[in-house]
């Protein structure tokens, strides 16, 4: 029957949300260990120190955005299994839009490097 | 022990049906999902071939493992990628819970091998901290 939410169902939501949150957390804990590290690599570093911390600055703040978009996403999926109504995913699913958007843009740039590498 | 919260007996239908909203945003996100993957199971052929050009056809065991757990992974990303557009497309309850249950899979895949990368993480770290001559010899070795 697929008219209702079983309960395999929601305990994989509950179970997606927790692992979720896990790596939300950690991905903006790695977000603040590179703008402290940055800020102290530039405290003791000199000439291109400008460009540098605008670098570590947007690089840390592009992580901590994804890592918190990510974070919503997780308590929306969370949420949801927990009252076995989809209605919370309305907001969740556009967090993790947002979420996959930056990550491919990430990945496509990633790759482009790469290549840069292999072929240079 | 595993706990289960039991369902509302009165739990009508029209409460469980799938709203319009999220069939189209999984529409929109299927693709990026599977964007996601694809770049990255492709970074990881480039990254054989880095491999092998650099290392003379010799093969490292080490890179070898990494890239084994990446590709199992953005398999695993494909596959939730692919339950998403097909969920997206059927909207019914039972592609949506294949959906969820591919995702749980992906994210704990993506969450052992954090854990596993902290863990690691701290041992190197009270290793340098303890004796950091150990760890510069072993990075000379490396490098």
């Amino acid at each position: 029957m697929e008219s209702n939410l079983d309960q395999h169902t929601r305990a994989d939501m509950k179970k997606g949300a927790a692992w979720i949150k896990f790596v939300a957390v950690v991905m903006m804990a790695f977000a603040t260990l590179i703008i402290v590290f940055g800020l102290i690599g530039m405290a003791g570093g000199r000439g291109t120190a400008g460009i540098g911390l605008l670098i570590v600055l947007a690089l840390g703040g592009l992580f901590s955005f994804i890592g918190y978009q990510l974070l919503l996403y997780s308590n929306s999926l969370s949420q949801a299994g927990e009252t076995a109504t989809l209605r919370p995913l309305e907001r969740g699913f556009v967090r993790l839009k947002t979420y996959y958007i930056f990550v491919g843009i990430i990945s496509i740039l990633s790759v482009l490097l790469k290549l840069y590498q292999f072929f240079a | 022990m595993e706990e289960f919260d039991t369902l509302d007996s009165d739990l009508s239908v029209n409460e469980t049906e799938i709203p319009g909203k999220v069939k189209q945003l999984a529409r929109e996100i299927a693709p990026w999902i599977k964007l996601v993957a694809l770049v990255n199971l492709g970074i990881q052929v480039i990254n054989l071939l880095i491999s092998f050009a650099y290392g003379l056809g010799g093969f490292e065991p080490s890179s070898f493992i990494s890239v084994a757990i990446s590709v199992a992974l953005y398999v695993t990303l494909l596959n939730w990628g692919t339950a998403m557009d097909r969920f997206s497309k059927e909207g019914s309850i039972r592609s949506f819970s294949d959906a969820m249950k591919k995702q749980k899979n992906y994210w704990m895949f993506l969450g052992i091998i954090l854990i596993i990368a902290l863990v690691v993480f701290l041992i190197v770290l009270i290793i340098a901290i303890n004796d950091p001559h150990i760890l510069q010899d072993f990075i000379r070795e490396v490098t």
